[in-house]
């Protein structure tokens, strides 16, 4: 009957739907509403029953009383820098490993090792690295003499800020390396020589051809790396455990509502991560729409 | 025979400079991973006596492993046991994540109903929310569901679709014609026939490719495992690693890198056997995705 | 009784009339063929039939049987795709025996099915090969095996030729012929390629814009179109049409004159008597042509010349208009050339100018 296909048809979709959907609800959509919605009270992190509707109190005291905790945001800054010199390198090693030379396969596997590497083990690795007694400072004393040593991670210093970024880098520019070489691959090779007969040189075949094709690709890897850097949690936590000074935004963001049970102002700072994230994202929306969108497959 | 056009000095001194920069960044790369495995077979007189670029002097020095596996004293958790929560949190979320996903992904693709567009939007939208912004009110949905401090927090967060899981298998449907849908239905097959028995196979190129990406993933991931299951008889590998490297932690370096070692191990060997796959699940999930 | 009967079936999509009142009948062993362009709804009459559409007007009949509320599976219909919708997972013995499987067919039962289709269409030897392993006509006798297994009231064809190179799809149609003629199963075939129409049918129908423009079998459609549409889309190269006046003679015949043209046409030609003066196209075949021994119709001026190896497609012009005759190899026509020639009278079709339909 033809009913009876009507029927199936709505409980397949019902029943393919129910639980991926109750999950998008439960665990994504639920909590960010409850997030706006504590932001607005003075909610301890456990007795429901005791928590206030304070209005924008927390938002103020964000920009007041706890402004401390919302000045952090300027350490993005640091690893903002770091994505930028990433960025760059992994467009300059994509394009020399798109040339095919002898070895291409053994650099990019090399380039790329550390960001399959679990999460903290690559933390730990780049926090012995940096000791005291670290790697690096024996290197250093090859030149510098063997009473060299420098303090790489002192969280009481900014410049552990550097170090930290330069451990993001390491870490993520296997990544950008291997979407940025996708994007090159995509790009065909009867175009590079048809320019190489009219007599154009490499750096003419870069910005003529590749960089206009891979343009919106760096655009959104850029447009991550500028998210990624409002959101560095791991990296300090793991390396400087986010003391002193390279304690980040949503470091401070998950002591405040863990610890110090303060969970109103730390979903308040949650909110102003969003909204800025957000601003990003449809930033880089507005630009990329008045281009063409083909490279990007419409993610943005 | 042909000839190989000489090199004009101009050709290779880029060329040249190319390589260098290449070799300069692999040792950047490699030196902290040489530093981390020759420090892991020194013997712990030897590991503070020498410096840590040096070779150890017997490279078959296996007492920090031995140390690292089955430890006098542990923090809650043997490597083992934390090897065994990652698995089963591994298993079980990747099977639900497949599940959910693809059968999310047939209704979304192959039926028009109401709200298709929206539930396509909001795990776009989701993009922009990592877990890392909603710690606080996760927390309290976790504890409602009475799953704080246990592994099955995590195989409930991982299992949840994500956006580009859910577009590599819409991707791939677009790829398996509806003839096939209708050819089976003519022989009398339902939908979830058709599903299980035909889509699901076919999609077994789609779900490699999600489980590898997913995998990477979730064995990495230290966010949520340190945020949600601080429990150490619940531990994954990173939390047991994160444990062991805590200030009130006995464990000596040397021992603290072996398990480093023991840890990322699985991983790269996985990666040095499935580069490709990675490499085109990275190019088709977050560019063409 | 006829064995397919659709009763006033109609479907719109949305504001789209995709069928517009189709009434048909075929008889039991007829090899029906939907033609027409594309966008025409010969695929969805093709799945309407199926019941892979739904919520359609009007009444559909397979073997007697009222099936317009049927889901397909209980139509007893089966049908080769386009794509041919085999299970590229499934070696040909699965693919086969798929549909058994879901119906809990015993498993001996299924094997004997299986091994009998696929001695009827020289499947034997690669029962157990993926469809990935086979050339594009084993894919084809995979999907027509399936089909046999099924032993439907109704065999189904949705362009099953239209993914094969030019041979292979010569040689495919010839073993659909040999295959109908076996089992005298009654098909419906659907494509856009009249010759395939042509070659395979007992019944066209033509169909353009969602409603039925003829029905007929192959010879009657190509010598009788029953409108403009009918004859310039069957037939290649195009029939000729020449714009003129028509008027009443004596004896039922008519005189048609226009392009340097004045024809006496033999009542035959028409369906009813010519009664007064109308405008006209005439339609005259390209073969109906030949080189006039005595005073020509008209005299073409060559333009180029299509040598088929068989014969000679002359294409000129007369009066400015495009005009093609079919002459023997042997006419030595060169361009340039003005080519007298004169038509069989009897072929002609005429078609009233206005609505294009045949008179």
């Amino acid at each position: 009957m033809t009913f009876d296909a009507k029927f199936q048809r709505r409980l397949t979709i019902f029943v393919f739907l129910l639980l991926p959907v109750t999950m998008l609800i439960v665990l994504n959509i639920y909590p960010l509403l409850q997030l706006f919605w504590i932001s607005f009270t003075d909610f301890n992190s456990i007795n429901w029953a005791r928590a206030k509707f304070v209005g924008w109190r927390n938002y103020v005291d964000l920009f007041t009383f706890d402004r401390d905790l919302t000045l952090t945001m300027v350490r993005s800054l640091y690893y903002l820098a770091g994505s930028l010199v990433q960025l760059v390198l992994a467009t300059w090693f994509a394009v020399i490993l798109n040339q095919r030379l002898p070895g291409s396969r053994v650099f990019r596997t090399i380039l790329f090792i550390p960001f399959v590497l679990n999460a903290v083990a690559a933390g730990l690795i780049f926090r012995n690295f940096l000791e005291l007694n670290g790697a690096l400072n024996n290197i250093a004393q090859l030149f510098m003499g063997p009473d060299f040593k420098f303090a790489w991670l002192d969280s009481g210093q900014g410049y552990s800020n550097f170090s930290l970024a330069a451990a993001s880098v390491w870490r993520y520019l296997g990544f950008n390396l291997v979407v940025t070489f996708g994007a090159l691959q995509a790009i065909p090779q009867d175009q590079y020589d048809a320019a190489r007969l009219e007599g154009a040189n490499n750096w003419q075949m870069f910005w003529r051809i590749t960089f206009p094709t891979i343009k919106l690709v760096l655009l959104l890897q850029f447009m991550l790396s500028v998210v990624g850097s409002l959101e560095v949690f791991e990296v300090p936590l793991l390396i400087t455990r986010g003391a002193g000074e390279t304690a980040t935004f949503a470091i401070k963001m998950v002591e405040t509502g863990f610890q110090n049970r303060r969970a109103g102002t730390a979903a308040a700072m949650a909110v102003l991560m969003l909204v800025i994230v957000v601003i990003v994202f449809i930033t880089t929306r507005l630009i990329t729409r008045s281009r063409n969108r083909e490279n990007t497959g419409g993610l943005i | 025979m042909s000839r190989r056009r000489p090199l004009t000095p101009g050709k290779f001194l880029s060329l040249a400079f190319q390589y260098v920069t290449l070799v300069v960044m692999s040792v950047i790369v490699l030196l902290p991973l040489w530093s981390l495995i020759i420090s892991s077979l020194k013997a712990p007189r030897e590991y503070l006596d020498t410096n840590r670029i040096v070779p150890p002097r017997n490279w078959f020095n296996m007492s920090n492993y031995v140390e690292a596996i089955w430890p006098e004293q542990n923090n809650g958790i043997t490597i083992g046991g934390a090897f065994l929560n990652t698995g089963i949190i591994l298993a079980c979320s990747l099977v639900l994540l497949i599940l959910f996903g693809s059968m999310a992904a047939f209704a979304i693709n192959r039926f028009k109903f109401p709200g298709r567009t929206l539930i396509l939007l909001a795990y776009g939208a989701l993009i922009a929310v990592p877990g890392i912004l909603t710690p606080v009110s996760t927390f309290q949905v976790l504890k409602f569901l009475g799953l704080t401090n246990s592994k099955w927090a995590l195989v409930v967060l991982y299992s949840g679709v994500d956006i580009v899981s859910i577009l590599i298998f819409i991707q791939f449907l677009r790829g398996i014609s509806t003839e096939i849908d209708d050819s089976a239905r003519i022989e009398g097959a339902n939908y979830f026939q058709i599903f299980f028995r035909l889509i699901l196979p076919m999609l077994a190129p789609a779900i490699a490719t999600v489980v590898i990406l997913r995998t990477v993933g979730i064995y990495n991931d230290f966010v949520l495992p340190f945020l949600y299951v601080p429990q150490p008889q619940e531990a994954t590998v990173s939390m047991m690693l994160w444990n062991m490297a805590g200030y009130q932690s006995g464990t000596t370096q040397a021992v603290l890198l072996a398990a480093i070692v023991l840890v990322i191990l699985p991983t790269v060997i996985g990666f040095f056997l499935l580069q490709k796959y990675i490499y085109a699940g990275i190019t088709n999930g977050s560019v063409k995705g | 009784m006829s064995f397919l009967k659709l009763e006033n079936v109609s479907k719109s999509f949305g504001n789209f009339k995709a069928l517009d009142n189709i009434n048909l009948e075929a008889e039991a062993g007829a090899f029906v063929v939907l033609l027409g362009p594309s966008g025409c709804g010969k695929s969805t009459l093709l799945r309407l039939i199926t019941g892979l559409t739904e919520d359609h007007e009007g009444e559909i009949h397979i073997a007697g049987r009222r099936v317009t509320d049927l889901d397909p599976k209980d139509r007893k219909v089966a049908m080769v795709f386009q794509s041919y919708a085999l299970y590229p997972h499934l070696s040909v013995a699965k693919n086969i025996s798929f549909g058994m499987e879901i119906k809990r067919v015993p498993r001996a039962e299924r094997d004997r099915k299986v091994t009998e289709a696929a001695r009827a269409l020289q499947l034997d030897t690669m029962l157990h090969r993926l469809p990935s392993q086979l050339s594009g006509g084993q894919r084809q006798r995979v999907a027509i095996a399936r089909c046999l297994v099924r032993e439907p009231d109704l065999f189904l064809f949705d362009e099953p030729l239209s993914n094969l190179d030019a041979k292979l799809r010569h040689e495919t149609r010839v073993e659909l012929k040999q295959l109908h003629q076996r089992l005298k199963a009654t098909t419906i075939y659907v494509t856009h390629d009249q010759h395939e129409a042509m070659t395979l049918a007992t019944q066209v129908v033509l169909m353009k814009d969602g409603e039925i423009v003829q029905v007929g079998t192959p010879l009657e459609l190509y010598n009788r179109p029953a409108n403009r549409f009918a004859a310039t889309f069957i037939g290649f190269p195009q029939i000729n049409l020449t714009p003129g006046r028509l008027t009443p003679e004596a004896n039922g015949g008519a005189r048609f004159a226009g392009a340097g043209m004045d024809l006496l046409l033999p009542a035959t030609a028409f369906g009813a008597p010519v009664t007064a003066p109308v405008e006209v196209e005439l339609g005259l075949r390209p073969e109906s042509g030949s080189l006039a021994s005595g005073t020509p119709h008209q005299s073409i001026t060559v333009d180029y010349v299509e040598p088929t190896g068989a014969d000679l497609y002359v294409n000129g012009k007369v009066e400015g208009r495009d005009t093609v005759v079919r002459l023997d190899r042997s006419s030595g026509v060169a361009p340039g050339d003005k080519v007298p020639v004169q038509w069989r009278l009897s072929d002609a079709s005429i078609f009233d100018l206005k609505s294009g339909v045949r008179l």
